[in-house]
């Protein structure tokens, strides 16, 4: 009862005090500033899942080698040659078996958006930001062709890629001009909300790769490390001469894989791309709305509640990449 | 047309649920372990691979993914035949196998 009271006050004093800045600009700048930290959190957490999809596939093929001696060794280079890639069969991937290309094409689209807010932040808080002479020199070469790169994707085996390009052609054209011009205030809201909608089919698309590709990838992975790993413990417990320390050692490992997956289901990765978007579209509301003091209390709530969740995923892909790389130390 | 992803996920998780059930042989278990990486394996692929529509070989082998989904499920309440359930895993691993034999695009 105490909690919820003392939660109903603190939005009570929050909501008055938005209404009396809410008018002010640096407030809405701050905001901005703001939605720009938490973008660049929750980039760091989600650019993890995607770094290390091959790393992942490496670890489990010779998780699975070092505990079963009959299991033998074999090597595939895959996206040696240009077209589609390999039928994923059991074996170490060099270069694999997830296309490179379209991971970091992924990243880029990642490091696009951030950029976007950075700018924006850049815009709003500086009384004269730096102005570039062309859209290469601001954003950098590969994000300026990220378009033509999906394009290239699209025509291999990357399933998705084709629905990244329309949007993200638009947006490196909004973002570049943020960069040419040194927009205020209103112009910067016009750029708003421009932007909003192609950063919304880019997020749903990077939701998408959570849901059907990264999140099947990674638990599955990790309940078959759990499974081997209880294999191998049961096959060892009875064997002649086992001792406490080296059941100990086994049994310590399984532990480390059952709190990495605890940390993976808890921290929904596909949420923090969720709450990437909710931002944004606070950011548009706000902008599109006529920046009434009702619409800020929820921008302010809303960014947030971002922020929030974005430093607690944030902590915990931090968490899982400690006990990954014990694991890897260890043995 | 695609192969019934989803299912073939849940078929995947099952194989590793049963490969650490307590109450199951570990001869069994180690089948299940086994079986589960196969079909992960598998998995990673068909979840970006399309195939011609009305093609035959899916539609059988959706039939059998949830076919099998069926058994780990039954298994799992320790009603289903372990026998039964490791034989028709196999099968649709086969099966699986066949399908990368016909033209498909990734997209």
């Amino acid at each position: 009862m105490y909690t919820s009271w003392k939660r109903f006050l603190s939005l009570m004093l929050l909501a008055v005090t938005v209404f009396c800045s809410a008018c002010d600009n640096s407030e809405f700048r701050e905001q901005i500033g703001e939605f720009q930290k938490a973008m660049t959190d929750s980039r760091s957490a989600v650019e993890v899942y995607y770094q290390e999809m091959n790393q992942f596939e490496k670890d489990l093929y010779l998780l699975r080698r070092e505990v079963d001696p009959n299991k033998g060794l074999g090597i595939v280079y895959a996206y040696k040659r240009p077209g589609p890639g390999p039928v994923v069969v059991d074996a170490l991937y060099v270069n694999g078996p997830f296309a490179p290309a379209s991971i970091q094409a992924r990243l880029d689209s990642l490091k696009l958006i951030n950029q976007y807010g950075s700018r924006l932040a850049e815009l709003a808080g500086s009384d004269s930001p730096a102005k570039f002479s062309s859209g290469t020199a601001a954003l950098g070469e590969n994000i300026v062709k990220l378009g033509g790169t999906f394009s290239r994707l699209s025509g291999g085996r990357d399933t998705t890629a084709a629905e990244y390009i329309g949007p993200v052609s638009r947006l490196v054209g909004i973002v570049s001009a943020l960069y040419l011009e040194n927009k205020r205030d209103k112009a910067l809201i016009d750029s708003i909300r421009e932007a909003t909608p192609q950063i919304t089919k880019i997020t749903s698309r990077l939701k998408r790769d959570f849901d059907e590709v990264l999140i099947p990838q990674r638990r599955t992975g990790l309940e078959g490390s759990i499974s081997t790993m209880t294999g191998y413990y049961e096959a060892e417990r009875i064997k002649p001469g086992s001792t406490r320390k080296d059941r100990k050692a086994i049994l310590s490992e399984i532990n480390s894989l059952t709190r990495s997956f605890e940390l993976f289901v808890a921290s929904s990765p596909a949420e923090m791309v969720q709450g990437m978007e909710d931002a944004n579209q606070a950011l548009f509301a706000y902008a599109n709305s006529g920046r009434k003091n009702a619409d800020f209390v929820q921008l302010v709530a809303r960014i947030g509640e971002f922020r929030d969740r974005a430093k607690e995923v944030s902590e915990t892909v931090k968490e899982i990449r400690e006990i990954r790389r014990k694991l890897r130390d260890e043995n | 047309m695609k192969t019934d992803n989803k299912v073939l996920l849940d078929d995947v998780e099952r194989c590793f649920e049963l490969a650490v059930a307590p109450g199951i042989p570990a001869s069994e278990r180690k089948k299940y372990d086994d079986r589960g990486w196969e079909l992960r394996a598998r998995l990673t692929t068909l979840l970006a691979a399309e195939f011609a529509d009305g093609t035959q070989q899916v539609t059988t082998a959706n039939a059998k993914i949830r076919e099998v989904n069926k058994l780990l499920k039954a298994r799992l309440t320790q009603l289903g035949n372990a026998a039964n359930t490791i034989q028709a895993l196999g099968e649709l691993v086969s099966v699986i196998d066949d399908l990368f034999q016909l033209p498909f695009i990734f997209k």
